[in-house]
């Protein structure tokens, strides 16, 4: 419906004049609305609800769609839904408006032009779609190269994940890539000193004192209203108990707002900051003895076996000294010696990695030096400490059937194998488009898309761009066209998430295994529109044999029951419920009982659909076979690791932002890249909703723009004035951007925020700021190979003012 | 958002490792404790009342403080705080819970379940009893110990007690006769003590088996083991045979079932001297044959010790009812009982007493009677007395 403000405000009018004049008073909004515009009827009928579970973010809150007439007209929060507890955030709350976005697709979509514009697609129909990539797939494994296939997806833990990882695993392919790199680095930190493959859940909701380490704790943190709601219990929810927060950041953040106190550390310098921290509690005897006697290994003699030649202690006195800490972070020992002392004496103190957002997961040495003062100060797996998530239990799938072909496909390396990935298998999705452009071990032929966008959201945009489209066939799904769709070959039209069933697992960083379960808001998907599981089950059934027996289920949601007969079968946790029933259950199962509301798997599942899903919120701290298996079975000092790559946090790496080393501050001043992701566009998703990009800055007003925060001082000198549209150029691109001059940000460094500047996303998004992922250099960690977007440095220039006309470049 | 999880009635949950219970648990007329729990959380009793510490703090804890041995303490102790609630419940402005059907039936059932699980113990204290109870020299755990009984590491962590105490009970006889040998007493347990040691041993647990938790017994199948083990042959539930031992429906036990093991450990060397008497074999159990049989013994209790008319036609008179109730129930100021009790039971009977509670309180106040209360046996008599009265 196009209401206009002048329409409305008529309508407005009309009804007080209409009142006056004789116009029934029993006339409904209904009848105003229709008298308005005939072509628009809100809905009536019955009203009823139906759960599901938001995917405009990894966070996995609870949704409950209120519907009349069976339409939904509403979105409000699950309250026995775990993760979220009835809240939504600003992203949860646009959902209809996504589900009812006027550019979704219809219809499948063909490119017959040039790349990158929508222009260049044709609608086809579906049957020639699938006719197309299945042929494609069908000769791929005709000819033996499986491994040709490739998906590249998001991680949503929910039925597409596990499909696309099916479908590659039975059509022969190991090139699963995750675009997401959100959990990586502290993925891998937690895997190098306790041996354990999973993201660390930090149980803020119990501790008195949180050292955030430029962790975007209130914004874009991995599940945001699930530790929202951890804060406000850490603040306010025990009596004559509130916890104190400090942010460590270059940038002020939300987070950093609501903090108690913020300290402005140089950008790049957080990890360092945490080992001098470290160093004190060390030095000082502050930290627990009890713990790191007992379950640490490398504190006093280097770790045996990993070339470290340093003990911590030895490695914090000779580097991570008073002196040199204030030095390279630009905070001083006054601060160092109050902040590490403050932390060491709380009751219960807990020490966040630096996770900004869903794209920008921070650095190993900052996530290792983040869990050396968690040991010390005694966290790994202790109430109010760093915890290690359990996976649900669902039922497995049934063994693949045998197929020589597939086995040697999955048996070839992943062609994009993380370097420094360890033997985790993490996603390195800019090394898959290095090598598709360059050559690696085997072509791809044939790529799907799902549920990501890679050429928006790499560290890399441009290389992925053009490894899209050097790729013969590439099959994006979307519900409206993404920036990575548009440089493929088809573009199928997908079914919405309020829009179809699905069984998620528990999002990151929250302790407890927990399922939730998505059902659909309506009978019937949008017109034209399937699901991206669906697809992919239908074109195994095209490729037939092996590929299609290993899809046994006729439907996603028989797919589904069989995975919730895991759940019944585990004899542990219950359903979703009210915090009693949450309290009762870890009670019961503390003792080592276990009573559910459901006795049979039919009746697990009826009241799936009633609550939103199952959960255990039992969680057995201090087991410590489960969370330290390391060689040692204790937790492990990476001296080696911390050396290595410290080192290369050493000037001008870190402080030539400042201008201490490396170039002075000058007229044209290379200057630090802070990147941060505001919530409602963090991940890459919800530019292309006007909700949400009404909401990107409350503070300094911005919306619907890109800007970029630089501190007045290094503002006067280069000559800049708020408002100014500057343009920011590094070694690897330039964009042109709004500037704010605020003090929130450091001396000597520029912010940008992520998640706008997108070709594809609809009319709301298409063209709307831009992207500073395209400044990233390609600098990547040693040791991890994690990309490194801290390296990039950017020089500043003015372009136009007050929002006219070219300025001095 | 106004409402929060904690305020919204529960979608069916818990207490129902209970379902093996329910069909004899309807047979001694028991309520459906699942109900129970949603309606404990849909007619407001957690806002005021938790459970265990889950739940609101206004009232006593229902999971550590009331009296629920059988389902007459739980009906008096609803039925005396009534007045004190009514009190509570204006001043906060809440709405007072009113029941239909069987609903109060299905309530009592789940208060009365709560102490079958026992709540999490302290390993701390646990592990101080270790060594006091000289389990510490035939056991090893945390590498400490003799070596002459089995290592309590092999133990799966959090396993769950009555497993536990099923392996304790059936290693007794060895374990009795080297305790004796090395002079040392066999442990006896008071309160929580044996909840404490397997606390302790639950956390010790090394076994990387998946954590096995333990649903309520199949009392049907305790009823069966207690004939077939040879229970029966000493001890009753509430009745006339077995007079050897005491009778488990008479006894006070005032714990969880873990506990009920404890004191069944306890009476290992009377038990052993009687079974010797008795030429009868020491019984031991496997899988969930502990668990079984005493849920039997738990459910069994709930129905408590049956009333006595007389004395209920006494308290009738004694403490008011017969004032509005009239003599022989024909009502006065109150309804006529005689066409309203006789037939229904203790349950259905206390229900209407509950609901009607508010109207008796303003007949009362004015005639200046003073609120009844009752002990759990007076009102099993009292009941018992309106059941039969005037039929």
């Amino acid at each position: 419906m196009n209401v206009t403000r002048r329409r409305f405000l008529g309508f407005a009018a009309g009804t007080v004049a209409g009142t006056a004049a004789g116009v029934p008073a029993s006339w409904t909004l209904s009848d105003w609305m229709a008298a308005i515009d005939p072509g628009v009827r809100p809905p009536t009928g019955p009203e009823d609800a139906v759960l599901s579970v938001c995917k405009l973010c990894p966070g996995g809150c609870g949704l409950r769609v209120r519907r009349i007439g069976g339409r939904p007209v509403k979105v409000d929060g699950n309250l026995l839904h775990p993760v979220s507890g009835g809240r939504l955030c600003p992203k949860g709350q646009a959902a209809l408006q996504s589900l009812f976005h006027p550019d979704r697709l219809s219809s499948p979509l063909r490119r017959v032009g040039p790349v990158g514009s929508l222009d260049s697609f044709e609608p086809r129909p579906w049957e020639e779609a699938l006719a197309e990539i299945s042929e494609r797939l069908r000769l791929l494994h005709q000819v033996g190269r499986p491994e040709s296939l490739a998906i590249l997806r998001g991680n949503q833990r929910g039925v597409a994940d596990r499909v696309a990882r099916r479908f590659l695993d039975a059509f022969g392919s190991p090139t699963d890539v995750v675009v997401d790199r959100g959990e990586q680095a502290a993925t891998l930190a937690l895997y190098l000193t306790q041996g354990v493959r999973a993201a660390p859940a930090y149980d803020v909701r119990s501790t008195d004192y949180v050292l955030s380490f430029g962790s975007s704790l209130l914004e874009a943190w991995s599940s945001p209203v699930h530790m929202m709601r951890a804060y406000g219990e850490f603040r306010q929810g025990r009596p004559g108990r509130r916890g104190k927060l400090v942010q460590i950041e270059p940038r002020l953040s939300v987070t950093g707002s609501s903090a108690d106190e913020w300290i402005d550390v140089r950008p790049g310098s957080e990890g360092i900051l945490a080992l001098g921290i470290a160093n004190v509690l060390v030095s000082e005897g502050l930290y627990d003895r009890d713990f790191v006697s007992e379950r640490c290994v490398g504190f006093l003699e280097p770790l045996a076996g990993s070339g470290g030649r340093l003990s911590l202690a030895e490695l914090l006195s000779r580097r991570y000294g008073l002196e040199e800490v204030a030095d390279r972070t630009g905070v001083s020992n006054n601060v160092i010696l109050r902040i590490a002392r403050e932390f060491a004496t709380a009751r219960s103190r807990l020490a966040v990695g630096p996770r900004k957002g869903p794209l920008l997961p921070g650095s190993l040495f900052d996530h290792l030096a983040v869990q050396t003062l968690n040991a010390l100060a005694g966290n790994p797996d202790r109430p109010g400490g760093v915890l290690v998530p359990e996976e649900a239990p669902l039922a497995g799938w049934p063994e693949l059937p045998s197929d020589e072909s597939a086995a040697a496909g999955r048996a070839r390396p992943r062609l994009d194998s993380a370097e420094g990935g360890f033997e985790l298998g993490l996603s390195d999705p800019e090394r898959l488009a290095e090598l598709v452009l360059r050559g690696g071990f085997y072509p791809i032929e044939v790529a799907f898309v799902m549920g990501a966008d890679p050429v928006l959201t790499s560290m890399t945009p441009e290389r992925f761009a053009q490894a899209i489209e050097k790729i013969p066939l590439v099959v994006s799904f979307a519900t409206v066209p993404t920036d990575t769709a548009l440089y493929g070959d088809w573009i199928l039209p997908e079914t919405h998430f309020l829009e179809r069933w699905d069984l998620e697992t528990g999002p990151p960083g929250v302790p407890f295994p927990l399922v939730s379960l998505s059902q659909p808001v309506w009978g019937k998907a949008s017109p034209g529109t399937r699901s991206a599981p669906d697809v992919l089950i239908e074109l195994a059934a095209e490729v037939g044999g092996s590929v299609a027996s290993a899809f046994p289920w006729p439907d996603v949601p028989s797919m589904i029951r069989a995975e919730v007969a895991g759940l019944f079968a585990a004899r542990r946790g219950a359903l979703m419920g009210s915090e009693f029933d949450e309290a009762w259950v870890r009670m019961m199962e503390g003792a080592g009982w276990w009573a559910p509301g459901y006795r049979t798997a039919e009746e697990l599942w009826s009241g799936m659909r009633e609550s939103g899903g199952w959960w255990d919120p039992f969680y057995d701290h201090g087991d410590w076979r489960r969370v330290l298996l390391t060689d040692s079975g204790r937790f492990e000092f990476r001296t080696d690791l911390l050396q290595q790559l410290g080192d290369d946090r050493r000037p001008p790496y870190a402080l030539a932002a400042a201008g201490s080393e490396g170039e002075p501050l000058g007229a044209r001043p290379l200057l630090a890249l802070v990147l941060f992701e505001p919530l409602p566009v963090a991940g890459g998703v919800g530019a292309e909703l006007p909700f949400l990009q009404e909401l990107l800055e409350p503070g300094l007003e911005e919306s619907w723009s890109t800007w970029v925060e630089i501190h007045p001082e290094t503002a006067a000198r280069i000559g800049i004035r708020d408002h100014d549209r500057v343009r920011l150029t590094s070694d690897q691109g330039s964009i042109e951007a709004k500037a704010r001059v605020t003090a929130r940000i450091v001396e000597g460094a520029v912010a940008v925020p992520v998640g706008l500047g997108r070709k594809g996303g609809g009319r709301w998004a298409s063209g709307c700021g831009a992207n500073p992922l395209r400044l990233l250099v390609a600098a990547r960690e040693t040791v991890s190979g994690l990309p490194a977007p801290e390296a990039t440095r950017v020089r500043v220039a003015v372009v136009g003012r007050d929002g006219h006309g070219e300025g001095r470049a | 958002m106004a409402e929060s999880r904690s305020a919204i009635a529960a979608i069916a949950l818990f207490v129902t490792g209970l379902v093996a219970a329910l069909p004899l648990a309807a047979q001694m007329g028991m309520g459906d404790p699942i109900r129970g729990q949603v309606l404990f959380a849909s007619k407001g009793c957690v806002d005021c009342h938790a459970i265990r510490g889950a739940g609101g703090r206004i009232g006593p804890d229902l999971g550590r403080t009331a009296a629920k041995d059988s389902f007459f303490e739980i009906a008096s102790g609803m039925w005396n705080h009534s007045v004190g609630m009514e009190e509570k419940i204006r001043e906060l402005r809440r709405v007072r819970p009113v029941f239909e059907d069987t609903e109060l039936r299905d309530l009592v059932a789940f208060v009365y379940f709560l102490n079958y699980f026992d709540e999490p113990g302290d390993a701390k204290t646990g592990k101080i009893l270790f060594t006091e109870k000289h389990c510490v020299q035939c056991h090893r755990v945390e590498g400490e110990g003799g070596r002459e009984g089995p290592s309590l590491e092999s133990l799966p962590r959090g396993v769950s007690p009555l497993r536990i105490a099923q392996g304790l009970w059936n290693h007794g006889p060895e374990m009795v006769s080297s305790m004796r040998r090395r002079g040392l007493n066999v442990p006896q347990f008071r309160g929580a003590e044996i909840i404490d040691l397997f606390a302790y041993l639950r956390s010790q647990g090394q076994a990387r088996e998946a954590r096995e938790f333990q649903s309520a017994g199949d009392p049907g199948a305790g009823e069966r083991l207690f004939a077939a083990k040879g229970c029966s042959r000493c001890h009753a539930v509430f009745g006339d045979e077995g007079e050897i031992g005491p009778d488990l429906g008479r006894m006070e036990f005032g714990g969880s079932v873990t506990q009920i093991a404890g004191r069944m450990w306890n009476h290992w060397p009377a038990m052993v001297e009687a079974m010797d008497m008795l030429e009868m074999r020491f019984p031991t159990f496997e899988e969930e044959e502990l668990a079984d049989l005493l849920a039997y013994v738990f459910v069994s209790r709930y129905a408590g010790t049956k009333g006595d008319p007389v004395r209920g036609r006494e308290i009738y008179r004694a403490e008011g009812c017969a004032f509005c109730h009239g003599l022989d129930g024909e009502g006065t100021l109150g309804p006529p009982l005689e066409q309203v009790t006789p037939g229904s039971d203790s349950e259905e009977i206390i229900q209407r007493m509950w609901n009607h509670a508010p109207e008796m309180w303003g007949e009362m106040g004015e005639h200046q009677i003073e609120w009844p209360r009752f002990e759990a046996h007076q009102l099993a008599d009292l009941l018992s007395f309106l059941r039969t009265a005037w039929e």
